[in-house]
C-alpha cells in the first residue's frame, strides 16, 4: 500500500495552472489533467483515472469550497468497509432487548403505537411480537447482543451500536438511495462515489470504490446506490464479482494470450504515437495510457480478487470458500480490496426482509440463517483487520436501510413472524476508524418503537462518515444544475458522541 | 515503452498556460458581453463581470427565495439593491457612492464578524472581486437582465458571400487574439467526421469513393445533401431525444419490470426522419392526445401515442407503495423533465423551495405541476391507460384475415342464394313474445358445464363448500382469498355454453365478504368471444388494474357492500358494453386482499323472441325490427331496419343469408358449420388483437374526476398547502391569450416565439452534439446560474436560422455544417492550441471522444455486420453473464439471435437498474430522469470493453474477414482495406508497416498454436474460408483489432 504522501493544502496556496483548468469542474475532462500534471505523462497513475485525485477540481473565485483533493483536515479512517443487510435485519432480535414486550406477546398493541403511522403492510390493528431469541451481556463492555451472533458477541467491544439511527424514508429502495446518496430519488452520487471524488485512491492500479454483493439479488434500489450521479462517472462503484470477470471485460478472449496482447498492445501505441504526432493532440497519448493501465489491471484485479491465496487457516476463519459467491468470501475479499488501498468497499447481502409471510422471509428460519452466514465472517473481518493493524484506519459499518416494526405483520393472517418496515428506530453498529469502541449511542423507548435519547439521522451519518475521513460535508460540494450539490443535502451534523 | 515525441510540445503547451495562469485574474480577462460586443476597457459587463459575483456568492441567502433571504436584502434585483437595509437607512448599493454603499463596506470589512460573505458560507471576496464591484457602482451600479431571458434579437447580416458562423467565429476570435479558422480537414477526415455528426455512423467506403471522386464545386453540399437524407438520421438523433426522454424498457424501481414502450421509441424515430416543425414535435410529445382529431384514424394513433414522451416516468411496483406517492412524483418529474429539455431551466429546486437563483417560486413551479396533474394514470402496475399498438407484421395479418373473413362470409351469401326458400307454412302473426329469463351462470353448487376452473393460473377442481353463514339461504359457496396487495382470481374461461345476451339483460352476482378479513377490492368479469375479458364490475377500492378505470373495462360501482351478511348486487350488460352479438363464455370472481364466499352469478333480462315461426325473410325482418333484443348480428337488424324495400340486391341477399343459416329451420339444416371458417378466422382475430402490445399513453381526466393541484411541502404528497391553478412562471412571456389551459396551451407556450429560452436550447444542444461543447457550456442549464455564451451573436443568428426553416433540425443542420468552421482541420499545430486549449473559440474542429452509442455502431459497421434492421421491439446483444439481478424479478437477458445481436445500440434493451454495462462505461446515463448532458471521461475501463467486450471481439471477426475477402492475394493491401474502413483514409506507409510486421509475427505464432487460432476464430464468431489458414485469419483479426482500437477510431476525426 502506498503512503500517502500529500498534506492538506490551504486551497488558496494551490498552482495557479491547476486553478486556471479548474475552473469550471463540470468541464473537467482527462484533457485538462493531464495537461495539469506539470512532471508530464508519467505522472498519471491508474488510481487517477479510476477515480483518484487528478480529477479533483480546485476552487475558483465563485466556489471557494471544493474539494482539494486532500482531506479537509486530519482523517481519522482512510477507508471505508460497509456491510449493508439488505432488506433490513430486525433490531429487537439483534442489537436492541426489549424485555417489556414478552408479557405482552400476542397482544394487540398499544394504540400509541399507531396513530399517524402509516405501514407498507400491515392492516388492521396488529400485534406484539416479543423477540423469541435471548441476549446477554458480552466483553468489557457489557454490551448486549443477540444469542443469534455468538461470533460477533466476542468482538463487540470493538464496536460502537447506534441505537438511534432513524430515517425519513420506509420502502426499500428509495430508503437505501437515503442511506447512500442523501436523497431518495435516483440521479444523485453515492457516498463512494463522493469519499473518491474528494480524496482519490492510494492504489494505481485497482478502482478506488468496489461494490460485492452476495445473497444472489442486487439491492432493491438497484446500482444506483454505487452511482456516481452528476460526478464524473470514473467515480462510479465498480462491481467485482467473485464469478465470471471480477470486473467487467478484465478477462481476455479466448484465444488472446497476454504475449499477444503485449504485442498487439506495443503495435496500437506505436500506431497512437504517430496519430499524436500527427495531430498533436494530447489526449491521444492518454489513450496510450488507458490500454496499459488497462493491461495492468488485468493482471492486479484478478490477483487481488482470488482469495485462494489466502492461507488455509484464515480462509477457515471466515468461512470462505473460494470459487463461490458468498459474502463471507466478500468479507475476506474486502480485507483484501482495504490493504490494496481501495478507499471505499461497499457489501451488499440480500435476504434481511423478514416479513414472516413464509418459513423464507421470517424471523425463525431466515434470520437465523442470515445470522449464520454472516456472523463468523464479520467477526473475522474485525480481527483480520486488527491483526493486520488496519482496524484503526479503516471504518467498518454494519447497515441495513430502515429498521422494523414491534409488532408481527401477519400478512393474509400469516402463522409465520415477522415484522414490517420501521423508519423512526434502528441500530446499526461502527467499528475501527476512529469510532469509540465498546460504546452503546442512544436509547430506544421500551418498545424499541421511538427514539428517546440522542437520534442520529441517515444525513448525520453521513456527516459522520465524512468527517471520519478528514472531509466537511459541508464543504465537499459540486456544481450541478445552477447550485452547489452535497451528499448530505442542506443538512446533517457530525455525532461527537460517536468519535473515539 | 518509447515516450512520444510530443513532449516537448507538451511541455511549451503547459509553459504558455502557466504564463496565462499567473497573470489571470479571478474573472474573466476578456468578458464576453451578453450583447456578444468587445467590453470597452473601463466599461463594467453586468453580464459578464459582476452577475458572476453576486449569484455565487451573495444571492444564495439575498435571493429570490423568500423563505431564506437574510437581513431583508434582496441583491439579484436592482430594486432590491437600491432599497432601504431594515432598521436603518443604509442601502446595500447606492450608484456611484462608493462610501455609501453598505455591499462594499461589508465585504471589505476586516471582521469576520461582520464581513459577507460570513464565514461559514464561504472564503471573502478577493481583491480582483471586490475591485469589480466597486467598478459596478462607480460606473452607477446598473442591472442587466441574464442574457437567457432576453427576448431573441435580430442579427445584423454579416458582409454578403461569407457564411454568418464563419463571421461571427472569426469575430470573436479576432477578439480573442486568435488567427481565423484554420484550414480544411482533409477530404476522407472530412466525409467521416460528417456522417458519424449526422448519421451515427461511419462512411462505407463507396460513399468515401464518390465523395473522392467528385471534384466539381459543389462537392460538399451534395454529400450534405446526401448525408442528410440518409435513413440513419432519425436513429442518430433519437439517441439525443432518448436521454432526455429518460426513455427505458423498464419501470424503474425496485423490481423494475419490463414496459411496452418502444412504440414510442419508434415513432420519434420516424418523426425525425420526416424532419417534422419542433412546434408540431412539442405539441405531439406533450400533448398529442389532447390535439383535435385529424380525420384519419392512423395519423390520430400516431399523435396519442407520440404523448407516451411523458409516460416514460418510472412507475413503482413495489409491494406496500402507495401509488399516490409516486403518481405525484411522476407528475413532478413531467415538469422538470419538460423545463430541462425545453427551456434548459432546472426547476426542480423549487419542489422545496423558492428556485435560488432563476425566477421560478416554489407557487410557479407547482402551477406548471397543475398542466400535468390531471392525467389518468396512476402509478398502476398495468400502467393504464395503454393503447394497442400493432406491429407492421401484426397488421398486416389483421388486413389479411379481414379479407379472408370477407371473402368466406361472400362465398357463404354466395351459397345461400341458391338456397330456395320453401313456401312458408301458415303461422300465426303477431307480437314476438321476449319472456322473463332468469338464468343461472354459475349456480350454487354445481359445477359450470364444460368450465375449465383456474385459480391464479392455477387448474383446480371447482370446490363448493359450506357457507361460513348460512342465514342467507345460500347452500355451497365457492371460497375464494386474496394475497395482500395483489389481486386474486377465480375463473372459468372456456364455458363452451356460449350464452347470447341482450343490452337490456342484467348480471346478478350473490356474495359475502369476510368481516375478519375483508378484502379492499372485488371484481366480476365477463369473457365473450370477441372481446375476451374487458368487461369488468368493481366495487370497493379502484385498486385493480386491469382494463380502463370508468370504461366498461372496468365500471366502478361504488363501496363494497356490508361486511358478514349475504349481497346481491347486479349491473346491466350494457355497462359493460355486452352487445346482442356478444356471447358469453366465461365468468370470473376477483378480489385484492381478503376472503369472499361466491354464491351465484344470474343472467336476468328477457327471452330473446322465439325465432322458430319466422319462415320468410319478410317476417324475418319484420321481426328484427321489432325486437332489437333479438340475438341476430347488429349488422343483420340495421339492414332490416333500412327495409327490405331500400336494400341494394347485395344488401338483401346479406340479409337473406342471415336468414337462412341462423334461423330459417330447413336452411339452418342445409349451411350447418358453413361459417366453421368464418368463426375460426374470428377466433384468430381475436387471438391477433390480445398478443398486440399495449402502450402507455397520456389521457386527460374526465372534467368530472378532474384533480385539485395543491404546493406540497418538500414535494410529499401528503403535506399540502395552497391550491394552485395551471399557469407559467411570471417573470416569462404570458401564456397565450387563445390557447388553452392545459398540456396543450403549455405547449404552445414553450415554442412561443417570445419565448427566450426554447430555440436557444435546441440550437444550442445540436450545436453541443456537433462540436462536443456548447456555445453555451452549460447545455443543461441556460438560467442565471448557466455558463455565459462564447458566441452571443452567432447563438442568436442560428435560432433565426432555425425559425426561418420553420424549426426543423435538417435545414439547421446543413447551415451548421456548410460552414467553414465545421470542416476546419482539427489538428492542434496552430498556434489556437496554446491560447485555446480548450477550443472555445473553434478556429480548429473538436477531437472529441465518440459517444457510446457512436462508438460501438461504429466497431460494428467497420466489421460489417451491423444489422441495418431498424424497428421493433428492443434486442439483447450479448452482455457478460450475471449483470442482471434484480429483486423480486427473475427476468434474464435472453441473448438475441442472429441480427438482432447487432443492431444500432439504440435498440438494445434499456433496463434501468441495470442499464447495458459498456454504454454506462462510456457515460451513458441511467435513464431514471432527463439528462441533458453528458460528461465524458476516459478510464481504462474503456480500454477494457475495446479489448474484450465480445461486441468488439466480433466487429474484429468481421473485419478481418472483410479484410481477406477485399484483398485475397495481398496482406499490407488488405490491412490498408480494414484500415481505411476504420478511418476513411489510407494508412501511411509507417501505419501499414506497423501493422504488417504485427500480421506476420502473429501469423507464425499462431500456426505453431492452431488450437489457440481456432479458440480466437470462435471469440470472433468467424470461420477461415476454404484454402486459408486458421492461423492466417486469426492473425488477421488480432490486426483488425489493433485498426478498432486506434486513437482515430475512437474519435471525431
Amino acid at each position: 500500500m502506498k503512503e500517502e504522501s500529500r498534506m492538506p493544502l490551504d486551497p488558496r496556496e494551490t498552482d495557479p495552472l491547476e486553478r486556471l483548468l479548474a475552473r469550471d469542474p463540470r468541464r473537467v475532462t482527462r484533457r485538462h489533467f493531464l495537461s495539469s500534471v506539470g512532471a508530464g505523462l508519467g505522472g498519471i497513475a491508474l488510481g487517477e483515472l479510476l477515480g483518484g485525485d487528478g480529477l479533483l477540481p480546485s476552487l475558483s473565485a465563485a466556489s471557494p469550497t471544493l474539494p482539494t483533493g486532500t482531506p479537509h483536515f486530519a482523517p481519522r479512517a482512510k477507508r471505508v468497509i460497509v456491510l449493508h443487510m439488505a432488506g433490513s435485519p430486525p433490531q429487537h432480535d439483534l442489537f436492541d432487548p426489549k424485555p417489556a414486550l414478552a408479557p405482552l406477546d400476542g397482544q394487540k398493541c398499544p394504540e400509541s403505537f399507531l396513530e399517524g403511522e402509516r405501514f407498507a403492510f400491515i392492516k388492521g390493528h396488529p400485534k406484539i411480537l416479543a423477540s423469541p431469541y435471548s441476549f446477554a451481556h458480552h466483553g468489557g463492555s457489557g454490551i448486549e447482543v443477540s444469542e443469534l451472533l455468538p461470533h460477533l458477541s466476542g468482538e463487540i467491544d470493538r464496536c460502537c451500536v447506534i441505537r438511534s439511527m432513524h430515517t425519513d424514508q420506509f420502502n426499500h429502495a428509495p430508503a437505501q438511495l437515503f442511506l447512500y446518496s442523501g436523497s431518495p430519488r435516483l440521479g444523485r452520487p453515492s457516498m463512494g462515489s463522493w469519499a473518491t471524488w474528494g480524496l482519490g485512491t492510494e492504489n494505481e492500479d485497482l478502482p478506488g470504490y468496489v461494490v460485492l454483493v452476495s445473497g444472489g439479488k442486487t439491492p432493491s434500489a438497484g446500482k444506483s446506490v454505487w452511482g456516481s450521479g452528476f460526478l464524473p462517472s470514473v467515480h462510479q462503484g465498480v462491481q467485482c464479482r467473485s464469478t465470471g470477470d471480477p470486473v467487467l471485460y478484465v478477462g481476455d478472449p479466448a484465444g488472446i494470450d497476454r504475449a499477444t496482447r503485449r504485442r498487439a498492445l506495443d503495435t496500437l501505441a506505436r500506431l497512437n504515437e504517430l496519430e499524436a504526432e500527427r495531430t498533436g493532440d494530447p489526449a491521444t497519448l492518454e489513450r496510450i495510457e488507458q490500454y496499459e493501465l488497462a493491461f495492468r489491471m488485468q493482471v492486479e484485479v484478478p490477483g487481488v480478487m482470488d482469495i485462494g491465496r489466502e492461507t488455509p487457516a484464515i480462509i477457515e476463519e471466515y468461512g470462505a470458500s473460494p470459487g463461490e459467491a458468498s459474502f463471507a468470501n466478500n468479507c475476506l475479499l474486502a480485507r483484501r480490496l482495504v490493504e490494496s488501498g481501495v478507499r471505499f468497499v461497499q457489501l451488499f447481502d440480500w435476504g434481511w426482509d423478514t416479513h414472516g409471510t413464509n418459513p423464507s422471509d421470517d424471523i425463525i428460519t431466515q434470520l437465523p440463517k442470515k445470522c449464520r452466514e454472516t456472523d463468523r465472517p464479520i467477526a473475522a473481518l474485525l480481527r483480520d483487520l486488527d491483526r493486520r493493524g488496519l482496524l484503526d484506519e479503516t471504518l467498518v459499518v454494519w447497515t441495513g436501510e430502515f429498521g422494523r416494526t414491534a409488532m408481527n405483520e401477519e400478512r393474509n393472517g400469516s402463522k409465520y413472524l415477522g415484522r414490517d418496515h420501521h423508519p423512526h428506530c434502528y441500530t446499526i453498529w461502527l467499528a475501527g476508524g476512529g469510532v469509540k469502541p465498546g460504546h452503546v449511542h442512544g436509547e430506544t423507548d421500551e418498545f424499541g418503537v421511538r427514539i428517546t435519547r440522542d437520534p442520529v439521522h441517515v444525513h448525520d451519518l453521513q456527516a459522520t462518515i465524512l468527517h471520519l475521513l478528514g472531509v466537511d460535508h459541508t464543504r465537499l460540494t459540486y456544481p450541478y444544475q445552477g447550485r452547489e450539490f452535497r451528499l448530505t443535502d442542506v443538512h446533517g451534523k457530525v455525532i461527537e458522541g460517536l468519535l473515539a | 515503452m518509447p515516450r512520444s515525441p510530443l513532449f516537448i510540445p507538451i511541455a511549451v503547451l503547459l509553459g504558455a498556460l502557466l504564463a496565462i495562469a499567473s497573470e489571470e485574474p479571478e474573472v474573466p480577462a476578456n468578458p464576453v458581453s451578453a450583447g456578444g460586443e468587445p467590453v470597452e476597457p473601463g466599461a463594467i459587463d453586468f453580464n459578464a463581470q459582476v452577475r458572476p459575483i453576486l449569484f455565487a456568492r451573495c444571492v444564495s441567502c439575498h435571493g429570490p427565495d423568500a423563505a431564506a433571504r437574510e437581513g431583508g436584502l434582496r441583491l439579484d434585483t436592482e430594486e432590491g439593491s437600491r432599497a432601504a437595509l431594515p432598521g436603518g437607512d443604509a442601502h446595500a448599493v447606492v450608484p456611484g457612492d462608493l462610501e455609501g454603499s453598505e455591499l462594499l463596506f461589508r465585504v471589505r470589512d476586516e471582521d469576520p464578524a461582520f464581513r459577507m460573505p460570513p464565514p461559514e458560507k464561504g472564503d471573502p471576496l478577493t481583491s480582483a472581486e471586490i475591485a469589480i464591484l466597486e467598478r459596478w457602482i462607480a460606473e452607477g451600479g446598473d442591472y442587466a437582465p441574464h442574457w437567457g431571458f432576453e427576448p431573441v434579437r435580430a442579427v445584423a447580416s454579416p458582409p454578403a458571400k461569407e457564411h454568418p458562423i464563419d463571421h461571427w467565429v472569426e469575430t470573436r476570435a479576432r477578439e480573442a487574439g486568435l488567427p481565423g479558422i484554420g484550414p480544411p480537414a482533409p477530404r476522407p477526415a472530412l466525409i467521416r467526421r460528417l456522417s458519424l455528426d449526422l448519421t451515427g455512423l461511419p462512411p462505407t467506403l463507396e460513399e468515401v469513393d464518390a465523395f473522392l471522386a467528385d471534384t466539381a464545386p459543389g462537392a460538399w453540399e451534395r454529400l450534405v445533401d446526401r448525408t442528410l437524407t440518409s435513413p440513419r438520421f432519425g436513429e442518430r438523433w433519437a439517441s439525443v431525444w432518448l436521454e432526455l426522454a429518460r426513455y427505458a424498457d423498464t419501470k424503474g424501481y425496485e423490481a423494475d419490470r419490463g414496459r411496452t414502450i418502444w412504440p414510442w421509441r419508434d415513432l420519434l424515430i420516424r418523426t425525425l426522419d420526416a424532419d417534422l416543425p419542433f412546434a408540431e414535435f412539442t405539441e405531439r410529445m406533450l400533448a398529442g392526445d389532447l390535439l383535435p382529431p385529424t380525420g384519419d384514424p392512423e395519423e390520430d394513433e400516431r399523435r396519442i401515442l407520440a404523448s407516451a414522451f411523458h409516460r416514460n416516468t418510472m412507475t413503482n411496483d413495489e409491494g406496500g407503495t402507495d401509488d399516490e406517492e409516486f403518481r405525484t412524483a411522476a407528475v413532478l418529474d413531467r415538469v422538470d423533465t419538460t423545463m430541462l429539455a425545453w427551456m434548459g431551466l432546472t426547476a426542480g429546486c423549487a419542489q422545496c423551495h423558492d428556485h435560488k437563483y432563476d425566477p421560478l417560486s416554489r407557487e410557479e413551479y407547482y402551477a406548471l405541476a397543475a398542466f400535468f396533474n390531471q392525467t389518468e394514470d396512476a402509478d398502476r402496475g398495468d400502467e393504464a391507460p395503454t393503447i394497442p399498438f400493432a406491429t407492421a407484421e401484426q397488421r398486416e395479418r389483421r388486413a389479411a384475415l379481414e379479407a379472408e373473413r370477407a371473402e368466406a362470409a361472400a362465398a357463404l351469401v354466395a351459397a345461400t342464394t341458391r338456397f330456395e326458400l320453401p313456401p312458408a307454412p301458415e303461422v300465426p302473426t303477431g307480437e314476438p313474445v321476449e319472456a322473463p329469463l332468469s338464468l343461472p351462470v354459475v349456480q350454487e353448487g354445481m359445477t359450470p358445464p364444460f368450465a375449465e376452473l383456474r385459480v391464479d393460473g392455477r387448474l383446480e377442481a371447482w370446490r363448493w363448500r359450506p357457507p361460513t353463514d348460512a342465514s342467507g339461504g345460500v347452500a355451497a359457496v365457492v371460497e375464494t382469498r386474496g394475497n395482500d396487495g395483489q389481486v386474486t382470481q377465480v375463473f372459468f374461461p372456456r364455458s363452451l355454453i356460449e350464452r347470447p345476451i341482450t343490452t337490456e339483460d342484467r348480471l346478478e352476482v350473490r356474495f359475502w365478504l369476510d368481516p375478519e378479513d375483508p378484502p379492499e377490492t372485488v371484481m366480476v368479469q365477463i369473457h365473450t368471444r370477441d372481446e375476451g375479458w374487458e368487461h369488468r364490475v368493481v366495487w370497493g377500492e379502484d385498486r385493480i388494474e386491469n382494463g380502463v378505470s370508468g370504461s366498461e373495462s372496468r365500471r366502478l360501482l361504488g363501496a363494497l357492500p356490508p361486511l358478514g351478511e349475504w349481497t346481491t348486487r347486479s349491473f346491466t350488460a350494457a355497462e359493460i358494453g355486452l352487445d346482442p352479438t356478444d356471447r358469453l363464455q366465461g365468468v370470473a370472481f376477483t378480489q385484492r386482499g381478503g376472503r369472499v364466499e361466491w354464491a351465484s352469478l344470474h343472467q336476468i333480462g328477457r327471452h330473446p323472441p322465439d325465432l322458430r315461426p319466422v319462415h320468410s325473410l319478410s317476417a324475418f325482418t319484420d321481426l328484427l325490427r321489432a325486437s332489437p333484443g333479438a340475438p341476430v348480428p347488429e349488422r343483420l337488424k340495421e339492414l332490416a331496419r333500412r327495409g327490405l324495400a331500400d336494400l341494394a340486391p347485395a344488401e338483401r341477399d346479406e340479409l337473406r343469408a342471415g336468414f337462412i343459416t341462423a334461423v330459417h329451420p330447413a336452411g339452418r339444416d342445409a349451411f350447418r358449420g358453413a361459417d366453421a371458417e368464418t368463426i375460426r378466422i374470428g377466433e384468430e382475430l381475436a387471438q391477433l388483437e390480445r398478443s398486440v402490445a399495449r402502450v402507455p399513453v397520456m389521457r386527460e381526466l374526465p372534467p368530472e374526476r378532474r384533480r385539485t393541484t395543491h404546493v406540497l411541502t418538500l414535494g410529499n404528497f401528503l403535506q399540502k398547502e395552497a391550491e394552485v391553478t395551471p399557469a407559467v412562471p411570471a417573470a416569462f412571456h404570458p401564456f397565450p391569450a387563445d390557447a388553452p389551459r392545459d398540456r396543450l396551451g403549455l405547449a404552445r407556450w414553450l415554442v412561443d416565439d417570445a419565448n427566450p429560452l426554447t430555440d436557444r436550447v435546441q440550437v444550442n444542444r445540436t450545436w453541443e452534439r456537433i462540436f462536443g461543447r456548447g456555445l453555451v457550456e452549460t447545455v443543461e442549464d441556460l438560467g442565471t446560474q448557466g455558463a455565459v455564451p462564447s458566441h452571443p451573436r452567432l447563438l442568436d443568428e442560428l435560432v433565426a436560422v432555425y425559425r426561418a426553416s420553420d424549426r426543423r433540425l435538417k435545414p439547421l443542420l446543413r447551415h451548421i455544417v456548410t460552414s467553414r468552421t465545421y470542416r476546419a482541420t482539427a489538428l492542434m499545430e496552430s498556434e489556437g492550441r496554446t491560447i485555446d486549449p480548450e477550443n472555445r473559440w473553434l478556429i480548429r474542429s473538436s477531437r472529441t471522444r465518440l459517444p457510446a452509442e457512436m462508438f460501438r455502431d461504429q466497431a460494428l459497421a467497420i466489421g460489417g455486420i451491423l444489422s441495418p434492421k431498424k424497428f421493433g421491439p428492443p434486442v439483447f446483444p450479448p452482455q457478460p453473464p450475471g449483470i442482471w439481478q434484480v429483486v423480486y424479478n427473475g427476468a434474464s437477458w435472453m441473448e438475441s439471435e442472429g441480427e438482432d445481436r447487432r443492431r444500432r445500440s439504440l435498440y438494445t434493451y434499456w433496463r434501468r437498474t441495470s442499464p447495458y454495462p459498456s454504454a454506462m462505461l462510456f457515460d451513458a446515463m441511467s435513464r431514471e430522469v432527463c439528462s441533458a448532458r453528458r460528461i465524458r471521461t476516459d478510464t481504462p475501463l474503456q480500454a477494457l470493453v475495446a479489448m474484450n467486450d465480445p461486441v468488439f471481439v466480433e466487429a474484429a471477426g468481421g473485419l478481418a474477414l472483410r479484410m481477406l475477402e477485399a484483398v485475397p492475394e495481398d496482406r499490407g493491401a488488405a490491412l490498408s482495406h480494414g484500415f481505411r474502413r476504420a478511418t476513411a483514409r489510407w494508412p501511411e506507409a509507417e501505419e501499414r508497416s506497423l501493422l504488417e510486421a504485427l500480421l506476420e509475427g502473429e501469423r507464425e505464432i499462431l500456426a505453431a498454436d492452431p488450437s489457440r487460432a481456432d479458440a480466437l476464430l470462435r471469440s470472433a464468431g468467424v470461420t477461415a474460408p476454404e484454402g486459408v489458414a486458421s492461423a492466417e485469419l486469426a492473425a488477421l483479426v488480432i490486426a483488425a483489432q489493433v485498426i478498432l482500437q486506434l486513437d482515430e477510431v475512437w474519435t471525431r476525426p
